[in-house]
C-alpha cells in the first residue's frame, strides 16, 4: 500500500484515505464530473480522433512519428513549401491546428515577455523573402547575416538552445502536468481491462458541452519537425519537450474553431497577434501563409459542430476496436496488472506516437503513476520528480538573457532611455490538482508549498570567536574571578625580629644624639656657607635700616624644631639690622608658629607686637589668596591677628611695620619659611612675579626644611634666579650661623645632628651589607637544597 | 633653662610637651593607645585652632564686620560671598547639595586658573629657559667658572631631565607583534632616568631624615633642658 503525502500538512497517509488522518484535509482532489450526456458528446469525437490515429499507426505500428521524420528527412533537399505541402498531406488537420495554436501562443508569450521588438526578431525573418524586403530594411541587416527563407523554415530550425531557458522549464513542468491531465482525459474507466482512451466519467472533466467555448479537445500535429510537444488542457498550455523535436498540443478548453477557417494554422492567425503586426507585415505574411493552409481533404475530420473537439468522438467510437484485451502486448498486460491498483485510470494508446500508453490508475485520483520508462517514448520517458515540479518554477530569476542580433543591438536605445521590457502580467493559470481547492484555477498552489514543508532550520548556538577574543575573555574572566577571592597576605621574609631591630636602631640613634646634648658638646665644626647662603646673607646685609620685611611662617608645628633652628640665625640677623617684621602665613597654624618662634628664639631682641613686628595672620585661599595678597595686601589682610587695623586708612594710621607700605613692592625683602616645597612653589609662582618691576626688584629668600630644599634648589639655580637666597635644613642654618655668628640653636644642635647623621649612615651601610650577605646565603642554601632534591 | 625662672604656665606647657613627646615615642614599642591618644589630641587641637583662626581671621573681619558697617556699598559687596557661602553650606544636605555646585564651581574654577597660570608662568617657562641657558657659553665664561665643569654639569642636568621624562613615557606600540628599535631605545633611556629618579628620592629621603633628626634633637634637647636641672638638683 502506498502513501499519500498530505498537501496541507505534508504528513504521509495511506493512499486509500480520502482525508488526511492528521489534519483532515482532502487528500484526493475533487473533480467536477461531467454528466453522461456531456461525456457522450465528447467521446465520439475523441474516438474519431483516435480512430484516425489508429489507422496511421496500423501502417506504422512502431512509431508513426518516426515515419513522419523519415519522410521529412527524404525531403530535406526540397523547398520548404513543397515539404510543407507534403507534410500537410500526411498530417491530420487537427494536428496542424494544434501546431498553429502552439505557434500562436508561443509567439504571444514571447511578445509579452520580451522587449519589443523581440530580440530574435528581424524584419527579414518569417514570411519575408529576400526579394521582397524593402531597401531600408535590407540596409539595416548586418553583413554576413543570411535572411531566413520562410517563417516555417525558421520555426522548424529552432533548436533547444534557442529556446529561452524559462520556456524550457515551463515546458518541462507543463509536460508533466499535461501527462497527468492527459491521462485523466484519455483513460476511460468503463473498460479497465482493455485500454480505452477515454472514460465517460473522467475524460475531460472540466469540459462542458453546454459551454459554447468548450467543445472538446484539439490535437494538432505540427507539419514540420518540432522540438517539443505542447499540451493544452482546459486552456492552460503544457509544453512537453520531445528530444527529437516534435511539438504536439492538446487543447481542451480552447475555443473551438471551424476547420475550414484555417485562421489558426499559424501563430499569425491569432487576432491578437495580428493586431501587433504592422500593416505591411500583414501583407507580407499573407503571402507566406498560403502554403500553410490546411488541406482539408486530407486531415480534417468531419466535425458536426465545426469544432475540433468532435475528433475525439470519432476516436472514442473506434477505440474499442483496436484496444481489445487480446491485442495488448505482453509487457503492457504485466504493467497493467502491476499498477492497476495504483493507477486511477488507464491510458490509451498514445495518439501521437502510436505507442500504447501504460495503464494508469483508475480508481485513484491525483496519484497518476508514469508509464514504464523502458516503454515510453523519449519525450514521455523523462521523469520529473516532485521536487522538480516545485522548485523549478521558482527559478525564474535565472532566465537567460535574450540574444539580440548585433545590428539590432546597435539600434537599441540606451538602457536608461529605452522603455523597460514589458513584463508578463502575473496571471496564475495553474489548475489546482490537490487539496481543498482542487479544480479551481488561478489559486496559489498549495501542493507545491506543502511539499516543501520541512523541519525548521536548526540554527547553531555556537558563537565563533577568534583567538584574541578568547584570550580577552579569559583575561576578563580571571580578573572577575580574582576579585571575589581573598588574596593571601604574603608575609615578608623576616631576617630578624622587627621589633627588636627597631628597638636597637632607635636605641643607637637616641644614645648617639642624646650624648652630645647631655654632655653639652659644642665642639663640632660648623659647615661653610654655600653660594645661596652667601647670597641670602648679602641681601640681608644690604637691607637699609628700618626696612620692612615680610616674613611668611608656612611650616607646621611638627617641624618647628628644625625650622626654628634654621631660621633663628637669619631672623636674628634681621632683627639685629633693626628691620620691621610683618608676619603672614598660608597655614592656619602659621600665625601661632610665628609668635612662638619670636618668643622662643628672639626674645633677646625684645621685639614688641604692633611696634617692631605685626602678625597679619592667615592668608586664606591658598594660591588664590597668595595672588590676592601679592596684588593688594591691604585688602587681603586688613587686620592683624589681634583684630587691629594694620593698614593706613582714612581714620587711622598704619602700624609701624606697615607704614609706607601700599603694595608688596614696598617691602624691602620677602622671606618664606616653609617645610613644604608646594608652599614654596606657590609663593614663587604667585608672589614672585609681583616682586619684580621695572624700577626695582624685591629679593625673595627661602628658608626651607631639609626635605624641601632639593625641590626648591632649581629655582635658585635657574638663570635668572627666581629666588635670591636659599637656606635649607640644619646644615645651612649652621652654616649661616657660622657665617654671621648669630643664632644659638644651630650651634647647639650641630654636634648631635652630626653624630646622628653619621650613625644613620653607618646603620644604612651596615644594614645594606647584612641584607646582601643574608640574601646571598639564602640563595646558596636554596641552590643547595634544589641540588639535593 | 632654669626651672626656677619658669612661670607656672611655662612649666605646665613644658610638662605637657614632655609627656606627649614620650607618648609619641612609645610608638617604638608598636601601635599603642598612648600614641593614638596623642595623635588624636594633636589632630583635634590643630583642627580647633584652625577653626578659631578661620573665624577670627576670615569670617569676622571679612564677612561680619563689613555687614555691620555703615557703608552700603561694602555691605552689598559682602552679600555675594555670603550668598556663595550659604550655597556651599547646602552641600551638607544631600537633597540641597546641588545648590552648592555654583560655589564649588567658582572655587574650583578660580583655583585651577590661578594654579595653572602660576605654574606656567612661574615654573614651566622659567625652568625651561634655565635648562636652555645651561649651555650658554658666554654666560658661563662671564661667570668665571670652569667651562668644561659647567658643561659637564649642564649635560648631566640635561640628561637627567630628558631621561626622567622618558621614564614616565607610558606608551605602547600600535602593533603588539612589532617590537621596534625605537621602543628599545626609549626603554634604555628610561632606565637612565630611573637612575636619576632614584638619586632624587635618595636626596629627599636624606632631607626627610635630616628634618626628623633635627626634630628629634630638638625634643631630646627639651628633655635634657627640663630634666638635667632636676636631676642635678636631686644629685646634689
Amino acid at each position: 500500500m502506498g502513501e499519500i503525502r498530505c498537501p496541507m500538512c505534508g504528513k504521509p497517509n495511506p493512499d486509500d484515505l480520502e482525508v488526511c488522518q492528521f489534519c483532515e484535509a482532502r487528500l484526493k482532489p475533487l473533480i467536477i464530473q461531467p454528466t453522461p450526456d456531456e461525456s457522450n458528446q465528447i467521446h465520439p469525437e475523441q474516438n474519431n480522433s483516435f480512430q484516425e490515429i489508429k489507422s496511421e499507426s496500423d501502417s506504422e505500428p512502431s512509431d508513426w512519428l518516426s515515419g513522419l521524420r523519415d519522410a521529412e528527412v527524404t525531403q530535406e533537399g526540397e523547398p520548404q513549401g513543397d515539404s510543407q505541402s507534403q507534410f500537410d498531406s500526411d498530417v491530420p488537420e487537427w494536428l496542424s491546428r494544434i501546431q498553429s495554436d502552439v505557434e500562436s501562443d508561443q509567439e504571444m508569450e514571447e511578445e509579452a515577455r520580451e522587449p519589443f521588438p523581440p530580440a530574435d526578431w528581424s524584419p527579414q525573418e518569417g514570411l519575408i523573402e529576400q526579394g521582397e524586403i524593402p531597401d531600408w530594411l535590407t540596409d539595416l541587416r548586418p553583413e554576413g547575416e543570411q535572411p531566413v527563407e520562410s517563417w516555417e523554415q525558421e520555426e522548424s530550425g529552432q533548436q533547444d538552445s534557442q529556446i529561452p531557458e524559462w520556456l524550457q522549464r515551463l515546458r518541462k513542468r507543463e509536460m508533466e502536468d499535461a501527462g497527468q491531465e492527459l491521462d485523466n482525459q484519455l483513460l476511460p474507466e468503463e473498460d479497465s481491462e482493455s485500454i480505452t482512451p477515454f472514460s465517460d466519467e473522467q475524460a475531460l472533466p472540466q469540459v462542458s458541452s453546454g459551454d459554447p467555448k468548450i467543445a472538446g479537445s484539439q490535437i494538432e500535429k505540427e507539419t514540420t519537425s518540432e522540438e517539443s510537444m505542447e499540451v493544452e488542457v482546459d486552456g492552460s498550455q503544457h509544453l512537453i519537450e520531445e528530444p527529437e523535436g516534435t511539438i504536439q498540443e492538446v487543447t481542451g478548453e480552447r475555443e473551438s474553431q471551424p476547420v475550414d477557417q484555417g485562421e489558426s494554422e499559424t501563430g499569425w492567425d491569432d487576432s491578437k497577434g495580428r493586431e501587433d503586426i504592422p500593416e505591411w507585415l500583414k501583407e507580407l505574411g499573407a503571402v507566406e501563409e498560403e502554403p500553410l493552409q490546411p488541406d482539408e481533404s486530407i486531415s480534417t475530420p468531419d466535425t458536426p459542430s465545426g469544432k475540433v473537439g468532435n475528433v475525439f468522438e470519432e476516436e472514442q467510437e473506434q477505440a474499442p476496436s483496436f484496444l481489445e484485451e487480446g491485442d495488448l502486448p505482453d509487457w503492457l498486460k504485466e504493467t497493467v496488472a502491476k499498477e492497476e491498483d495504483l493507477l486511477p485510470e488507464l491510458s490509451s494508446e498514445d495518439e501521437f506516437t502510436g505507442e500504447e500508453i501504460k495503464e494508469a490508475p483508475t480508481g485513484e485520483e491525483g496519484e497518476i503513476e508514469p508509464i514504464a520508462d523502458s516503454d515510453l517514448p523519449d519525450w514521455l520517458g523523462k521523469e520529473y520528480s516532485e521536487e522538480d515540479r516545485q522548485v523549478e518554477p521558482l527559478q525564474e530569476p535565472e532566465l537567460s538573457p535574450v540574444e539580440l542580433p548585433s545590428w539590432l543591438e546597435a539600434m537599441r536605445p540606451v538602457e536608461d532611455a529605452a522603455p523597460k521590457p514589458p513584463t508578463e502580467p502575473d496571471i496564475p493559470d495553474n489548475l489546482e490538482t490537490a487539496g481543498p481547492l482542487a479544480g479551481l484555477r488561478g489559486v496559489l498552489s498549495a501542493s507545491e508549498e506543502v511539499g516543501r514543508v520541512q523541519s525548521p532550520p536548526a540554527y547553531s548556538g555556537i558563537i565563533y570567536v577568534t583567538d584574541s577574543q578568547r584570550l580577552h575573555a579569559e583575561l576578563l574572566k580571571n580578573m572577575v574571578a580574582n576579585e571575589g577571592k581573598v588574596q593571601p597576605i604574603t608575609r615578608p621574609v623576616v631576617i630578624a625580629p622587627q621589633l627588636v631591630l627597631r628597638w636597637i636602631i632607635a636605641l643607637v640613634l637616641v644614645l648617639t644624639v642624646l650624648w652630645p646634648i647631655v654632655m653639652g658638646s659644642n665642639e663640632g665644626m660648623l659647615p661653610n656657607p654655600t653660594s645661596e647662603i652667601l647670597a641670602a646673607n648679602q641681601i640681608i646685609n644690604d637691607l637699609p635700616s628700618n626696612s620692612r620685611v615680610l616674613l611668611a611662617f608656612d611650616y607646621q608645628p611638627g617641624l618647628s624644631g628644625e625650622m626654628d633652628s634654621v631660621a633663628s640665625g637669619i631672623i636674628d640677623h634681621l632683627m639685629s639690622r633693626g628691620t620691621y617684621l610683618t608676619l603672614v602665613s598660608t597655614s592656619t597654624s602659621g600665625p601661632m608658629v610665628g609668635e612662638h618662634f619670636l618668643q622662643k628664639t628672639q626674645s633677646t631682641h625684645e621685639y614688641t607686637n604692633g611696634i617692631q613686628y605685626i602678625n597679619l595672620g592667615y592668608i586664606p585661599g591658598g594660591s588664590s589668596g597668595l595672588l590676592s595678597f601679592a596684588e593688594n595686601p591691604g585688602n587681603t589682610l586688613p587686620y592683624t591677628i589681634d583684630s587691629q587695623s594694620a593698614w593706613e586708612s582714612a581714620g587711622s594710621q598704619a602700624l609701624p611695620p606697615l607704614q609706607g607700605i601700599n603694595g608688596i613692592l614696598d617691602f624691602s625683602m620677602v622671606m618664606v619659611m616653609t617645610d613644604n616645597p608646594d608652599t614654596a612653589r606657590a609663593w614663587i609662582e604667585q608672589v614672585g612675579p609681583h616682586l619684580i618691576s621695572d624700577a626695582k626688584s624685591i629679593p625673595l629668600i627661602m628658608v626651607a626644611s631639609a626635605q624641601a630644599k632639593p625641590l626648591i634648589q632649581p629655582y635658585y639655580e635657574s638663570d635668572p634666579r627666581q629666588i635670591q637666597g636659599l637656606i635649607g635644613g640644619m646644615q645651612d642654618g649652621a652654616a649661616y650661623t657660622q657665617l654671621t655668628g648669630m643664632g644659638v640653636l644651630p650651634g647647639k644642635y650641630w654636634d648631635a645632628f652630626s653624630y646622628g647623621l653619621i650613625v644613620a649612615a653607618l646603620i644604612l651601610i651596615a644594614g645594606g651589607i647584612f641584607t646582601t650577605v643574608v640574601t646571598t646565603l639564602q640563595g646558596d642554601r636554596r641552590v643547595e637544597g634544589q641540588e639535593k632534591v | 633653662m632654669n626651672i626656677a625662672d619658669l612661670t607656672l604656665a611655662d612649666l605646665f606647657g613644658i610638662l605637657i610637651g614632655f609627656f606627649f613627646t614620650l607618648m609619641v615615642f612609645s610608638y617604638i614599642l608598636g601601635d599603642n593607645p598612648l600614641f593614638r591618644l596623642t595623635l588624636h589630641l594633636f589632630i583635634g587641637v590643630a583642627a580647633g585652632y584652625a577653626a578659631i583662626v578661620a573665624i577670627y581671621s576670615v569670617i569676622l573681619p571679612r564677612l561680619v564686620v563689613p555687614l555691620l558697617s555703615d557703608k552700603p556699598g561694602e555691605q552689598l559687596l559682602t552679600l555675594i560671598p555670603l550668598l556663595l557661602s550659604l550655597l556651599l553650606l547646602t552641600k551638607i544636605l544631600p537633597q540641597l547639595s546641588r545648590l552648592g555646585n555654583v560655589s564649588m564651581a567658582f572655587l574650583v574654577g578660580v583655583g585651577a586658573a590661578t594654579a595653572i597660570g602660576g605654574a606656567v608662568t612661574g615654573t614651566l617657562f622659567p625652568q625651561t629657559t634655565a635648562s636652555i641657558n645651561l649651555f650658554d657659553l658666554p654666560s658661563i665664561k662671564a661667570s668665571g667658572e670652569n667651562l668644561w665643569f659647567q658643561l659637564v654639569n649642564s649635560f648631566i642636568i640635561l640628561l637627567g631631565t630628558i631621561t626622567t621624562l622618558i621614564y614616565f613615557h607610558f606608551g605602547t606600540p600600535s602593533r603588539l607583534t612589532k617590537a621596534s628599535n625605537l621602543r628599545a631605545g626609549i626603554e634604555n633611556l628610561g632606565q637612565i632616568g630611573q637612575f636619576f629618579i632614584a638619586i632624587t628620592f635618595g636626596v629627599l629621603f636624606a632631607g626627610v631624615y635630616s628634618a626628623a633628626l633635627s626634630a628629634l634633637i630638638e625634643r631630646l634637647t627639651l628633655f635634657v633642658d627640663f630634666l638635667k636641672p632636676l636631676l642635678l638638683n636631686l644629685i646634689k
